[in-house]
């Protein structure tokens, strides 16, 4: 009796109800529409290693810990900045371009209670052997910094000069061409026929140079850490002795729990810019129609999903008992085979390709085979393997195996087309079934009980 | 059967049952009554565990119950005042549902026999829920007996039947009584409580006020009944003389019809025959009218509990 | 528990189901569910058909979740109001003149429920096996897994249908109060999401006392809402973890246990006669 009173006592309430919410929410909203608010604070700007480059973040003081894969170096930037949330990513930026102050002092590592190392500002720098955009790339210490640092200035001097010599011969390109569409223009005003303006030689287009190959960040002096499994706690002691405040910070460093299985990144032809992955093989490749892909198979390593997000940004969310895999490391040479009802059909060999750009064309862009000669100045855009899917029934499967002939593990993806012709069928199936079942029985019943 | 012991049940202030202690013997059929809310249907809650008593103890086939007892109340039937069905249910479906619930063996055939014993065989596959009040009440009636229960509580059994469906439950109650069922009827209909009852006990206000077999309930009360006698004619002076004898209460006369009220310590019609035929009177008829059982329930009823204190006494 | 207890429990549990199968009711929630799932899956269709590609392990799992979700709360619903119509209509008080008693009476409704749900899960594993022959998405190895898991899940939403309806006595109260209740959990953990999104220094004081008044409500009442379960299970289903799969079932029986107890205690203590002026 109360409790039906109570609840008819709400719904009488609801109308002052619905407005309250209205005014939260719109109080709420009004949050949203505010400017951002800047707050000056410590943070480490953090550059850690991700199984295979290096990942750039920072760690605001909402975060408390930082998580960093094992034995691998890693640089944390200890910097006053501007912290300020931004309603569209829901994550808190920082405003490096405002303000980027140094903090100066010692990082200390400690852990359980004792300070185990006392870390001063080391030179480092990244080098890329694939250049700016490559994927991997790799952390250099101290002097050697300095060295490949150098070592890149003079290839960048090198390319300057190279450069200049062909804007140079592009230049001289140009006059000839000019003089060379005169010889022409001469030959129609004097009433020639283009079979009588005899051989004019067409001046040669320069090539430009070759753009270098690697990359080499100048080197700065910052926090190198390297530890083994485990938990710590960081702190900066200031010159004054003093800790500076908001350095305090837990590190997780972590390891993978497994190595060596095979993920690809799927290229479709369609929409090269834009890759799919897939890291495990219990994931199956559903495509629509006939396909175009490259696979592209890396060795993959397994780290724990909360840690590996974390490290890839620390205001990333994770699930702790979750796992993901992670493409570490391409795989040249080997064969991808393509597997229809059990049998292999098609034994496919990695090649380079080239996105050559048409206009006029329905995508805008088509690959083909990577020529050198034809491409001399860039190099392949991808290295894959090119698979052609025919939509049937059931469907296919690949697999790489090595140049040995052996399988490579946890390769096997399953392919299949997807049929999305009749979508009536899905209507029908829904309805028909519970008629199907209910009808009779509604039915049996009824003149049961006439 | 069923003992109660100082049984009471409390709603806050108001106390529905109070201090009530009956004994239901075997094999009897046991009449309860009183009025509207006299606190007849909270006791057989009580005794069916569906309302737990504020005081006092309640002992079921010898047991006491505590609590729940499911197993109990296996060996009970109960037919409540009004039945109540599960709309979507065939007669027969309702049926088997209880008789599968009592684990009654071969139910089919019990639930055909029952159904022929209230004239409602042909209407076994109808929704029961479109039955007449008079054939729910069978319906009650037949789900009460399909596990053969030893013990039948009956609340209003014959509420909303007609004359005749009120002859076939009487005698379907006597039939299962000769068959050794013990049967606790609750009503308000006295007339049904007179025909059946072996024992009859009396409720008001919450309160035990008698628990006897009826005649004796009866006696106890009337202290006087009336003697009707017809004259062979009307003569002055018949009262007169009558009037002087202690053992009668009161003489009226209508022409040649006296009605005298006489003491019922003794039978006194030939004193007062012998009386008028002494005075020259003829009587050429003589009825005695004593109390029913109806005007005993009103007297009893009508909070008159000095009166059965000093019979008591 | 006895024999008799035990065949008390499955009598009524088959009448039970018996009326819900007879009736309409349950074929409109299935009707409904794979509606919304076949909207759901065609979506999915059209964007497979759009980008060409998709890759995942379970495309299932997402409009069995929905399916099953919606089935719940009708089976939470019919719960919700089993109890108080069995009241209403005086059913419940005839059942204890019998062999009934308050435990096997809470059961037989458990029990109903879950029987219900297992012929619903009967439709929608037909309905999939479909979908996947008609699409050619093939039926996952997780989905058995998935629908297993579905019947813990569900049995969460059906012991809280159970003991909203031990608290009412009508109808019409049961599903007041359910609403209000379900409503109430939505309003805490929608409007709590939001605040704990924003950045402290973008919140006015009373935003923040709210916010955290709220963190420390939804922490309590996010163990009493059986759709917490619901959705905690289907995404430990949909994302793989075997670890959160066990303990999302382990929770759910005990989530179920608790909520069978606590209606066998008030159906006790409140009695199954429907009190005057009801």
């Amino acid at each position: 009796m109360v409790l039906e009173e109570y609840a008819i006592w709400i719904l009488s309430q609801m109308r002052r109800v619905f407005i309250s919410l209205i005014l939260i929410v719109i109080t709420i909203g009004s949050g949203w529409a505010q400017a951002p608010v800047m707050e000056e604070q410590m943070v480490y700007g953090l550059r850690l290693f991700n199984g295979k480059g290096y990942a750039t973040s920072f760690c605001p003081r909402s975060e408390d810990t930082i998580y960093i894969i094992a034995s691998s170096e890693n640089v944390l930037l200890p910097k006053m900045t501007l912290v300020y949330y931004w309603p569209i990513t829901r994550k808190l930026q920082a405003g490096f371009k405002t303000l980027n102050e140094k903090v100066e002092g010692t990082l200390e590592i400690i852990q359980d209670g004792k300070v185990i190392r006392n870390l001063k500002r080391r030179a480092y720098t990244f080098y890329s052997a694939k250049g700016w955009y490559a994927e991997t790339s790799e952390i250099i210490l101290n002097e050697k910094a300095k060295e490949k640092y150098g070592e890149y200035k003079q290839a960048m001097d090198r390319q300057y000069k190279l450069t200049k010599e062909y804007y140079d011969r592009q230049r001289d390109y140009r006059k000839q061409m000019e003089v060379f569409f005169a010889k022409i223009k001469e030959r129609q005003k004097s009433g020639m026929m283009p079979e009588q303006y005899g051989r004019i030689p067409v001046p040669k287009e320069p090539v430009p140079p070759a753009p270098s190959k690697f990359y080499v960040q100048e080197p700065r002096e910052e926090y190198i850490v390297n530890l083994p499994v485990g938990r710590y706690e960081i702190r900066l002691r200031a010159p004054d002795g003093t800790i500076v405040e908001g350095s305090e910070k837990k590190i997780v460093s972590f390891t993978y729990r497994r190595s060596g299985k095979i993920g690809y990144e799927i290229i479709p032809a369609k929409r090269w810019t834009m890759p799919e992955t897939s890291s495990d093989p219990a994931e199956i490749i559903y495509l629509e129609g006939k396909n175009t892909l490259y696979f592209r198979p890396y060795i993959q390593t397994e780290y724990n999903h909360l840690y590996y997000s974390k490290l890839l940004d620390p205001q990333n969310e994770g699930h702790s008992e979750l796992w993901r895999w992670v493409n570490i490391e391409q795989i040249e040479k080997g064969a991808l085979h393509l597997i229809k009802n059990g049998k292999v059909v098609s034994r496919i060999q990695e090649k380079p390709y080239y996105v050559q750009h048409v206009p006029g064309a329905e995508l805008g862009y088509t690959i083909v085979g990577y020529d050198k000669e034809k491409f001399p100045v860039s190099g392949p855009s991808l290295v894959g393997y090119k698979v052609e899917f025919e939509p049937g029934k059931g469907g296919h499967q690949i697999q790489l195996v090595d140049a040995s002939g052996k399988v490579a593990p946890g390769s096997l993806r399953e392919l299949r087309a997807i049929d999305v012709g009749k979508p009536w069928e899905l209507y029908i199936t829904s309805v028909v079934l519970p008629f199907i079942v209910g009808a009779p029985i509604f039915l049996w019943r009824r003149r049961k009980l006439k | 059967m069923i003992k109660t012991v100082n049984l009471g049940k409390e709603y806050g202030d108001f106390r529905a049952v109070r201090d009530l202690s009956i004994n239901l013997r075997e094999g009897e059929i046991y009449g309860f009554l009183g009025p509207n809310g006299a606190g007849k249907t909270t006791t057989i809650l009580m005794i069916l565990s569906i309302l737990r008593p504020t005081m006092g103890h309640i002992y079921l086939f010898g047991e006491q119950l505590n609590g729940s007892r499911a197993e109990i109340r296996s060996r009970i039937g109960v037919v409540s005042e009004k039945q109540y069905f599960y709309p979507e249910m065939t007669m027969r479906e309702y049926l088997d549902f209880f008789g599968e619930l009592y684990q009654v063996r071969n139910r089919r055939q019990r639930i055909g026999e029952l159904a022929e014993r209230v004239e409602l065989a042909n209407v076994l596959d109808k929704r029961v829920g479109a039955f007449s009040r008079g054939m729910q009440q069978k319906v009650g009636f037949v789900r009460a007996l399909l596990h053969e229960p030893e013990l039948l509580i009956l609340d209003e059994p014959v509420s909303g039947l007609d004359p005749m469906g009120i002859r076939q439950v009487r005698g379907l109650i006597e039939e299962e009584n000769k068959r050794g069922k013990t049967v606790f009827i609750s009503s308000h209909l006295l007339s049904e409580i007179e025909k059946l009852c072996d024992r009859v006990a009396i409720m008001n206000n919450g309160r035990l006020l008698a628990e006897d077999r009826m005649e004796n309930l009866v006696r106890r009360l009337t202290e006087e009944s009336e003697l009707d006698i017809e004259l062979a004619e009307g003569k002055p002076g018949a009262i007169d003389e009558l009037e002087g004898l202690d053992f009668i209460n009161g003489v009226s006369i209508d022409g040649k019809f006296l009605r005298v009220k006489v003491k019922t310590d003794q039978d006194y019609r030939l004193d007062v025959v012998q009386t008028l035929i002494s005075q020259g009177h003829v009587p050429v008829g003589i009825q005695v009218r004593s109390m029913s059982f109806e005007e005993a329930f009103v007297t009893i009823t009508k909070e008159n509990i000095s009166l059965l204190a000093k019979v008591d006494s | 528990m006895d024999a008799l207890k035990l065949n008390t429990i499955w009598v009524l549990a088959k009448r039970e189901l018996r009326s819900t199968v007879y009736g309409v009711g349950i074929y409109l929630a299935i009707l409904i569910s794979l509606i919304i799932s076949s909207v759901i899956l065609q979506n999915y269709l059209r964007a497979v058909s759009r980008d060409r590609m998709l890759i995942t392990a379970s495309p299932l799992s997402y409009p069995l979740f929905i399916a099953t979700t919606i089935c719940a709360i009708y089976l939470a619903l019919a719960s919700v109001t089993s109890i108080a119509r069995d009241k209403d209509m005086q059913t419940l008080e005839v059942l204890f003149y019998g062999p009934v008693d308050h435990t096997s009476y809470i059961l037989s409704k458990y029990l109903k429920g879950l029987l219900s749900y297992i012929f619903i899960i009967l439709f929608l594993a037909v309905y999939f096996a479909v979908a996947s022959i008609t699409s050619n998405l093939g039926l996952s190895v997780k989905l058995p897994g998935v629908l297993l898991l579905s019947l813990f899940l569900t049995s969460c939403v059906i012991t809280f249908g159970i003991f909203v309806s031990t608290l009412t006595e009508s109808v019409r109260a049961s599903i007041l109060l359910f609403i209000g209740i379900v409503g109430g959990l939505i309003a805490i953990h929608v409007t709590h999401g939001m605040l704990i999104k924003m950045e402290e220094a973008n919140l006015s004081p009373p935003l923040i006392y709210l916010r955290n008044t709220l963190s420390i409500i939804n922490a309590g009442v996010k163990w009493a809402s059986p759709f917490y379960y619901l959705t905690e299970g289907m995404e430990a289903a949909s994302i793989g973890s075997v670890a959160k799969y066990t303990l999302s079932a382990v929770s759910s029986i005990i989530y179920s246990i608790i909520a069978l107890v606590l209606s066998i205690l008030v159906i006790t203590k409140k009695g199954v006669k429907k009190t005057a002026g009801e």
